[in-house]
């Protein structure tokens, strides 16, 4: 009988026992490629399962340990050998406990792969609001819009404590919304359905910074673009050099990250444990 | 230090300047400097209390910024808030100026601190003070008040004096107003409808894959003749210097490539008299739009441009970061979207000498290191003359790219007066350089005697009459022989009723039959029309038709040639000697030789005649460029058809030496081709390079000692070296079947930098590098190469209006012929070939030359040729394609990828590559790009066919699908929906999701989670979901499921 996660997306199905997990957020309707693009580029031959957040709405009162949890608790009983784990964005600081403990039940610890990894903090939480707001300019003016995201300027000055400045833009949102998803005839239900997902977003962000992924990280390759408020491009020099074992960086937008195709090349050599540019 | 409470937006001008530093990270470009040098010491703790008190005194400088994830914000310190430490500036190099550099380029970071740093560089003759500056608060006039004021509070620190008491008038403010609606609607009908490609330059280089901001400058000092050439400019046209210095500028980049319709930025301090003196950022660089009709009279041009740089002036008051909506950037890039060139008109450059504290001092310019323009020209008059500054960067020119600009500018300048009446498309555009080298490349002159091939060879036969002229596998023909087998062609051609000047079709392999044809023809007053025999039938059906020609030189067998009021006169073979004397040719020079039909790559086959005088001088040009002797044998290799085989076949024959005639078969085996030139000691061979790629392996080792001509097609800079490191003398032409066979020539000894050059003119020859206006281009600017000279041909038999397109007449060297090749003289004065101008291809925006990705491709070590096409040109999957040859089988894609990721910027590297056995070829063997085109176009058929197996039904029949894919295709306004296509990733975003989900439920009956439509975003896998969940489908005998 084929093994169906409870927590995770099945990306790559080709009855291999050995398993790549990615960990993202794949539940927010992003429009730039994801890991399903990758592996539709990788082709590898092993499962590839993909982390998938609790259903939206859920995750009051979760922590980071519950994500990770259930998460391992689909490997585990899947009985499938973790070969490596991939990471994007902020799901790079959740790959690190993962991988930890993979490695605890293992005999080899998985490789671990981490594209523009990052730390969330209150700059990252407001970023991600900030760009929300100013994506529904078909549903709010102009007016409506910079109004919106002075009041997320002054949420993200006030609040140092990331669940209170997360609860505060997510309740901003959802006045916003409330103005604007009514004005383009959404029902409350799909209202409601909206606003959840970003809520459920930022609470993810905001449990991922229980997360300490450094000692993981030390020891990870990972794969960079050259966007400047991404991943490690954020970091001082010094502490870009320290804090991965290997840093391949490319000439890319962070959005075209992983559909690239000189990137699933390095990625199919890393996961093959060959040294990239051999060929 | 406290941080400042009250901060806020910066104005987008401000904004500016920081994205520049996010898109390139790192950078110094903006960084600005004020630094002198005192002749002897500097106190630091007296310039530390005059700076405390300068940024005490002006707001600018006490004003910090702080970026954040999102924005930038702004912020004044109160007055005394900090100190700016003066240290010392360390002296690493040993190059005061480098040190000084090293000091200005080291970063300002916006992080709520003063963008501000100051240090002293201590020196055994003087010390020099530095004070670096972010641009966001300052600018060059600021530099000026600020030296001013820091003369006078340093004396005041030396002598001890309150700091307080100096300099007690306030100092000047300035808050630039928002600008009014009246001045934005100026600029938005100034600039609406600018294509900013018309920016592009014909000269110097694209960005490279990763474009940095790395700059250089250059100075020019122009003679004291031009600055009063440009003052007597002033009163003649009636336009205040500047316009005239402007006016010459856009000459200048209109001459190299840009405009006609081009926006130059042309920074304007924006300061009002009343704040004259205030320090902060208050320049604005006005886009000007300038218009070089070509037709536009200098006189004319000067007019217009004064008009729009006064109304520019007067509308300068809008910074050009607050125009982004008029050209709206299609990707991110640190350029702005209105202009890449930069005329920087600085006409109060004071005395960079100085006193301080009773101690000469002086101004030093001490650069960042960048450039944020391709090109800047700052333009400093005097009394004296006009000093010309040039900033640019490294990545689009190199230094002497620059130079040749700054000289031709001048010479520009200097030719002002004579040139008021003239147009603009006649100003001549060349500096003294360019001149001497191109007039040196085409003194040419040479005598061609005799004047005539069939003179030359009558003479041969003559003198050495038993002399072997022609070796066809067993057989050899005499001098003599030869010739009187031409006059019994000359007799049966009478006969057949043939009168002079008519053309007779030869249709004939290469052998002693067809030399005899050739020569009888000539004999008789004809014009001969080669045909391959082997060519289809209904291509020879055409020539014969189009050519009119009443007679066909055939094999008797070939009976299906006559007919239609054409007469089949047979081929002749040499008969044995006879006592008969060898009747001179009755040719002039002025007399037409041949009609040969090229294909070309649109269009029927069209006709190009070609005189004796054109034929004889290719002919003797190469006899002595060949070092022909009678000694020599010379191979006849290529297709009579293809008019480069005449050079194989006259040239042997006019310095008295022997044709060996090589197969077919010589041109695919490089074994057969080898034996061939061992066999009859051939000391002339020549091939096109995709033959030279078929045979090389085999026949390179024969090669060594011999004379090799290469030309025909675009020579891969690997294969030239290939051929050179056989030890064969490589001869590369160039030219087209229009100015008879060659018209350049180099001999190439090594190759450089992957480039190889087709040379200079041959004898008698002159190039001419001309733009679309028609204007003679300098060296190094890309344009069409043409032709004129004695090998120019008649025209095209039967089309006088393409004749009157394609040969035109300049006024100097007469008829000449526009080859549509683009092209451009080296600073050696050969020229190098960039491929046809109808390669030149627009994707996405981008100016491509398809021959230049070829280029590249072909330096991959195991690429032996490559072919870039443009398939869907225009359309919206518009895609590059590379076909490529190489050694070792599919597995080269990746490497050859890669290494067009490493050397090509990203708009160019190709989507798609295709590694063939071999690529197809035209009858000349030429690569065959039409038949490429097809390939990919089929290729692309082929890969969308499987997810759209019906075009009419994308959604294979399945009825929930197709009511998806009309959904998707009405939220995202697209037509190209499949049942895979991705909503995210088409456009869509969750608020369109949640609406498309919402829309879901009366047709489907299902209450979709918006969950499930990001977990499942096609409209094939959410038809799956809605099935699971129970949908209905609507359409009446669906469901299958």
């Amino acid at each position: 009988m084929v093994f169906r996660p409870a927590r995770c997306n099945v990306l790559n199905d080709v009855g291999s026992n050995e398993l790549i997990l990615a960990s993202d957020f794949p539940a927010t309707g992003r429009t730039i490629p994801g890991f399903a693009d990758l592996v539709a580029k990788l082709r590898p031959h092993r499962q590839v399962w993909e982390t998938a957040p609790p259903p939206a709405g859920t995750e009051t009162g979760l922590h980071a340990t519950d994500y990770v949890d259930a998460w391992l608790a689909d490997v585990r009983e899947s009985g499938l050998r973790v070969t490596a784990v991939l990471g994007y964005c902020v799901g790079g600081v959740f790959a690190a406990p993962l991988a930890e403990h993979i490695a605890s039940w293992q005999d080899e610890p998985p490789a671990v792969i981490l594209f523009d990894p990052e730390r969330p903090d209150g700059a990252l939480i407001h970023r991600h609001y900030h760009e929300l707001v100013a994506g529904l300019s078909s549903v709010l003016s102009t007016d409506e819009i910079q109004a919106a995201q002075e009041r997320g300027r002054k949420a993200r000055e006030q609040h140092d404590d990331l669940p209170a400045l997360a609860a505060e833009l997510s309740s901003l949102f959802a006045d916003v919304g409330e103005v604007g998803f009514t004005r383009v005839g959404l029902d409350p239900a799909r209202r409601g359905e909206l606003v959840a997902t970003f809520r459920g977003f930022v609470h993810y962000l905001v449990v991922a910074a229980e997360v300490d992924p450094v000692p993981v990280w030390r020891r990870a390759t990972a794969v960079s673009s050259h966007s400047p408020l991404n991943g490690l491009n954020v970091l001082g020099a010094e502490e870009r050099d320290t804090i991965v074992a290997r840093d391949i960086r490319f000439a890319l937008d962070h959005g075209d990250l992983l559909r690239d195709d000189d990137v699933v090349r390095h990625v199919a050599d890393a996961l093959d444990g060959t040294p990239t540019g051999a060929r | 230090m406290t941080s400042p409470t009250e901060t806020h937006p910066a104005t987008r001008k401000e904004e500016a300047l920081w994205l520049l530093e996010t898109m390139v990270p790192g950078t110094s470009a903006n960084h600005l400097s004020l630094a002198f040098r005192v002749e002897g010491p500097l106190r630091a703790d007296a310039l530390e209390r005059a700076l405390i008190r300068l940024t005490g005194r002006h707001r600018a400088l006490r004003t910090v910024y702080r970026a954040t994830d999102t924005e930038l914000r702004r912020s004044v310190l109160p007055p005394g808030q900090f100190r700016l430490p003066v240290g010392d500036i360390p002296a690493a190099t040993g190059d005061a100026i480098r040190d000084l550099e090293a000091f200005v380029a080291q970063p300002l970071p916006l992080d709520g601190t003063p963008p501000l740093r100051a240090g002293v560089l201590r020196g055994a003759d003087g010390d020099t003070f530095c004070l670096v500056v972010h641009h966001l608060v300052f600018d060059t006039a600021s530099a000026t008040i600020l030296r001013d004021e820091l003369v006078t509070l340093y004396e005041a620190a030396l002598a001890g004096r309150d700091l307080d008491a100096e300099l007690t008038e306030p100092a000047a403010e300035f808050t630039e107003p928002e600008p009014s609606e009246a001045h934005l609607a100026y600029w938005h009908r100034q600039l609406a409808g600018f294509d900013r490609q018309s920016l592009e330059l014909s000269y110097g280089r694209p960005d490279g894959p990763t474009p940095d901001l790395d700059g250089e400058q250059l100075t020019r000092d122009l003679s004291p003749e031009i600055r009063a050439a440009v003052r007597q400019a002033q009163k003649d046209l009636r336009a205040p210097e500047a316009v005239i210095l402007l006016s010459a500028f856009a000459l200048l980049l209109d001459g190299h490539g840009a405009g006609p319709d081009l926006v130059v930025g042309s920074p304007v301090n924006v300061r009002p008299p009343a704040a004259e003196r205030a320090v902060g950022y208050h320049i604005n660089v006005v886009p000007l739009r300038l218009r070089v009709d070509p037709t536009l009279t200098l006189a004319e041009l000067v007019r217009a441009t004064r008009d729009t740089f006064l109304d520019g002036l007067a509308h300068s008051g809008v910074p050009v970061d607050d125009l982004g909506d008029v050209a709206p950037s299609a990707a991110t890039t640190w350029r702005n979207p209105l202009f890449r060139h930069v005329f920087n008109y600085v006409p109060t450059v004071g005395d960079p000498r100085f006193t301080l504290a009773g101690t000469p001092a002086t101004l030093l310019a001490v650069e960042n290191g960048c450039s944020k323009f391709d090109l800047e020209f700052f333009v400093m008059p005097s009394d004296e003359g006009i000093r010309l500054r040039a900033a640019y960067r490294t990545e689009n020119f190199d230094a002497t790219e620059v130079a040749a600009l700054l000289e031709r500018y001048e010479a520009l300048l200097a030719g002002l007066l004579d040139h008021a009446a003239t147009p603009v498309a006649e100003i001549p555009l060349l500096g003294p350089t360019d001149r001497a080298v191109i007039d040196a490349a085409n003194a040419t002159r040479a005598a061609t005697d005799p004047a005539t091939v069939p003179a030359a060879i009558h003479a041969r036969a003559l003198a050495t009459p038993g002399a072997t002229a022609v070796v066809d596998g067993d057989r050899a023909a005499g001098y003599r022989a030869l010739w009187l087998a031409a006059q019994d062609v000359r007799d049966a051609l009478r006969a057949a009723g043939l009168a002079p000047g008519e053309v007779v079709a030869v249709v004939a392999p290469r052998g002693v039959e067809l030399v005899a044809a050739v020569l009888g023809t000539w004999l008789a007053g004809g014009v001969y029309m080669p045909i391959d025999p082997d060519h289809p039938a209904q291509r020879i059906a055409y020539q014969l038709a189009d050519s009119a020609a009443p007679v066909v030189l055939a094999p008797p067998e070939r009976a299906e040639l006559a007919g239609e009021g054409r007469v089949l006169v047979p081929l002749r073979a040499p008969r044995e000697d006879r006592d008969e004397p060898l009747d001179a040719p009755p040719t002039t020079a002025d007399a037409p030789a041949y009609l040969m039909y090229t294909s070309g790559s649109t269009g029927r086959p069209k006709g190009t005649l070609v005189g004796h005088a054109a034929l004889a001088n290719l002919t003797a040009h190469f006899a002595r460029e060949l070092d022909a002797t009678p000694d020599d044998a010379g191979l006849w290799l290529t297709t009579f058809s293809f008019d480069i085989s005449g050079l194989e076949l006259y040239v042997p024959l006019w310095a008295g030496g022997r044709v060996v005639v090589a197969p077919d078969a010589a041109r695919l085996d490089g074994a057969v081709l080898r034996e061939l030139l061992e066999r009859h000691d051939v000391g002339i061979v020549e091939a096109t390079p995709t033959t030279w790629r078929a045979v090389l392996d085999a026949a390179g080792p024969a090669l060594a000692g011999r004379r090799v001509l290469c030309g025909g097609e675009p020579l891969p800079a690997p294969l030239a070296e290939r051929l050179i490191a056989t030890g064969c003398r490589l001869h590369h032409v160039y030219g087209p079947t229009e100015t008879t066979i060659w018209s350049t020539s180099a001999v190439l000894t090594k190759v450089e930098g992957g480039r190889v050059p087709v040379g200079r003119p041959i004898s008698n020859t002159v190039v001419l590098v001309r733009d679309e206006a028609g204007r003679e281009l300098p060296l190094g600017v890309r344009g069409e190469l043409c032709v004129a000279g004695d090998g120019v041909a008649f025209g095209y038999h039967d089309r006088p209006e393409l004749t009157a397109e394609r040969f035109p007449t300049h006024p100097v060297h007469g008829r000449f012929y526009r080859t549509g090749d683009v092209a451009f003289w080296r600073r050696d004065g050969a020229l190098e070939l960039l491929g046809r101008g109808d390669r030149q291809v627009k994707l996405r925006g981008n100016r491509i030359e398809l021959g230049e990705i070829e280029s590249v491709l072909s330096r991959h070590p195991e690429v032996k040729t490559a072919a870039v096409v443009l398939v869907d040109a225009g359309g919206p999957d518009a895609a590059l394609v590379a076909f490529i040859e190489g050694v070792g089988g599919p597995e080269l894609t990746d490497s050859v990828w890669e290494h067009a990721r490493g050397e090509l910027p990203r708009a160019v590297v190709p989507q798609e590559f295709v590694i063939a056995d071999a690529l197809p070829t035209t009858l000349n063997d030429k690569v065959d790009y039409p038949a490429l085109l097809r390939l990919a176009e089929e290729r692309r058929a082929a890969a969308a066919a499987p997810n759209a197996t019906d075009p009419a039904d994308p959604a294979g029949g399945d009825p929930l699908v197709a009511q998806l894919i009309g959904l998707w295709a009405e939220l995202l306004e697209r037509g190209d929906i499949t049942p895979d296509t991705n909503f995210f990733a088409h456009g869509g975003h969750s608020l369109m999701g949640a609406i498309l989900v919402q829309r879901l439920e009366p047709l489907t009956g299902v209450s979709l989670p918006l969950a499930e439509l990001f977990a499942d975003p096609t409209p094939r896998r959410l038809a799956a979901r809605l099935r699971a969940a129970g949908a209905q489908d609507s359409a009446p005998g669906a469901g299958t499921e």
